[in-house]
């Protein structure tokens, strides 16, 4: 699981084009979508996250409710990844 | 031409933050990404939209704080306030790496992160965003800077009453070179 966080972060920062973030600058439990988190994040990234799940996992997301609990955090997106990966 | 009037002004090249020729910051020695974030983290912006922002409009929001961080728009309602840039190479460096996001076609996903910063004008769109600024603003790409008539251009927002006051200047950023002068044009 630790691993794939930080597999994660790597890809997170790459997809969503944060350059100037480093991965130790995230933490896993932090709300992704929090207006006032750290990374600001908004519906543009949720589509680059489906995106990536797509691309790099072979996951595809289509319900809007799913995304919100999947999306959470990137511990959340991890559990979900372990599940449903191939 | 008009009147020649000194207005506060911000410049940001070569690793160092001018405020009215007065060097507040400077870091010669990183790269672009590395001297930028380190001023914002110096200046304590702390704006968590900042770091999805592409380069360019990262140099536009750090050069516009440094004009009205201090409430110099107070006192105008958002319609009063515009806004007049230019710049040479409008987003030619987030085209490029939007151009390489979709290159393949076998491995073909497009970047709506990258998108939205290939139009110049979202680099005035993030500041307004920020200012909460609704009035006039107009983008020029232009092959120089040319200070006077965006100067002029200004003045004349503000004779005619389509402004009160207005953040003028060029930013303008190259993976070879950057440079960001705002001007912050008042009656």
């Amino acid at each position: 699981m630790e691993e794939l966080i930080e597999k994660l972060k790597v890809q997170i920062i790459k997809q969503l084009n944060l350059e100037d973030v480093e991965p130790d600058e995230i933490d896993p439990n932090e709300m992704l979508f929090d207006a006032n988190g750290e990374l600001g994040l908004d519906s543009i990234d949720a589509l680059e996250l489906i995106v990536l799940l797509d691309k790099e996992y072979g996951i595809k997301i289509k319900n809007q409710d799913e995304g919100k609990k999947i999306f959470h955090s990137l511990n959340t997106m991890a559990e979900y990844i372990l599940q449903h990966q191939n | 031409m008009k009147q020649t009037t000194t207005y506060p002004c911000c410049e940001i090249k070569a690793g160092t933050i001018n405020i009215n020729g007065r060097v507040i910051y400077e870091n010669t020695a990183l790269p672009f990404p590395k001297f930028i974030k380190g001023a914002y983290k110096e200046f304590e912006l702390n704006y968590p939209k900042f770091h999805k922002m592409d380069r360019l409009c990262k140099l536009a929001f750090v050069a516009a704080h440094f004009l009205l961080k201090d409430g110099q728009l107070d006192g105008y309602a958002p319609e009063e306030i515009g806004v007049v840039m230019a710049n040479s190479n409008s987003t030619l460096h987030t085209d490029s790496k939007y151009t390489d996001s979709i290159k393949d076609r076998d491995n073909y996903f497009p970047s709506p992160a990258v998108f939205v910063y290939t139009l110049p004008n979202i680099m005035v769109g993030e500041i307004c965003i920020k200012y909460n600024i609704k009035g006039e603003s107009v983008f020029f790409v232009s092959n120089q800077f040319d200070k006077e008539m965006l100067l002029e251009y200004s003045q004349d927002m503000l004779q005619t009453e389509t402004a009160k006051i207005c953040l003028t200047g060029w930013v303008d950023y190259t993976d070879e070179d950057y440079h960001a002068i705002l001007y912050l044009v008042n009656e």
